[in-house]
């Protein structure tokens, strides 16, 4: 996989991510909120965002919104990026913007044990990895 | 030794993930609670409450982490209510479940030396 960013303002939801992408190829990148990582995106059009729902500088929710009316104007051959919300929100509370950017890839609550967390996410990053090869 | 659900969710943790990950998991929970604590002790009418919502729906996600599923539970109805933290006994209450997870950390950590 190629650039990996982990939108989170806790660091033990990053530590959390990060650990279950180990063994995975690809640079990884963190940030703590919305704000600076709307800037990563533009810029970098990371492979897979796990982002986080809500954060005090610019949620999940409303960055993708942001960056949904900003990117038509910024660089149309951009690849699209998939998305793994990662969040304590109950899924079925959220609305998930349409995108023609992004693809929402699944979901992980945090309110789930962290072995738990780990195992989904870990499966997760294989199916996209998969897809990613089998595309090559 | 008579283990709590805390430690009992530790070792599984320990066993399924990783020891290491665990303690640094332990480590960023009693950090982010004792600064939570340190900026809430004089917190006064005044104050602007949208911090606190911020800091409780973070501190949830690294208590439930570390299976202190009561002081998640307790800084979720703070983070619906923040105000609620100048009740009567609402600040020591959390302090009181916050120690106790302590004890079992420690206890936790000693089994494992």
């Amino acid at each position: 996989m190629d650039q990996i960013l982990i939108v989170d303002d806790d660091v033990s939801s990053r530590k959390l991510a990060r650990y279950a992408l180990q063994g995975n190829d690809g640079c990884f990148y963190e940030s703590d909120n919305g704000e600076e990582a709307l800037t990563f995106v533009l810029n970098e059009n990371p492979g897979l965002i796990i982002l986080d729902w809500k954060m005090p500088k610019l949620g999940g929710e409303d960055m993708i919104h942001l960056l949904n009316s900003i990117l038509p104007y910024v660089d149309k051959e951009k690849s699209r990026s998939d998305v793994l919300i990662y969040s304590s929100i109950p899924f079925e509370d959220m609305w998930l913007p349409r995108s023609e950017f992004f693809r929402f890839v699944s979901y992980v609550s945090k309110k789930w044990p962290a072995d738990e967390q780990v195992r989904k996410m870990k499966s997760i990053f294989r199916k996209i990895n998969g897809q990613r090869h089998g595309k090559k | 030794m008579v283990k709590s659900n805390q430690q009992i969710y530790l070792d599984e943790m320990a066993r399924e993930l990783d020891a290491d990950l665990v303690f640094e998991l332990l480590q960023i929970y009693r950090l982010q609670m004792e600064d939570f604590f340190k900026k809430m002790e004089n917190v006064t009418e005044t104050f602007s409450f949208q911090e606190t919502t911020m800091l409780t729906h973070k501190l949830k996600s690294s208590a439930r982490h570390v299976g202190a599923f009561d002081v998640a539970e307790r800084l979720n109805s703070i983070e619906e209510y923040p105000r609620k933290i100048l009740h009567p006994g609402e600040y020591q209450n959390l302090k009181q479940l916050y120690l106790t997870t302590l004890k079992n950390i420690d206890q936790w950590s000693n089994e494992l030396k």
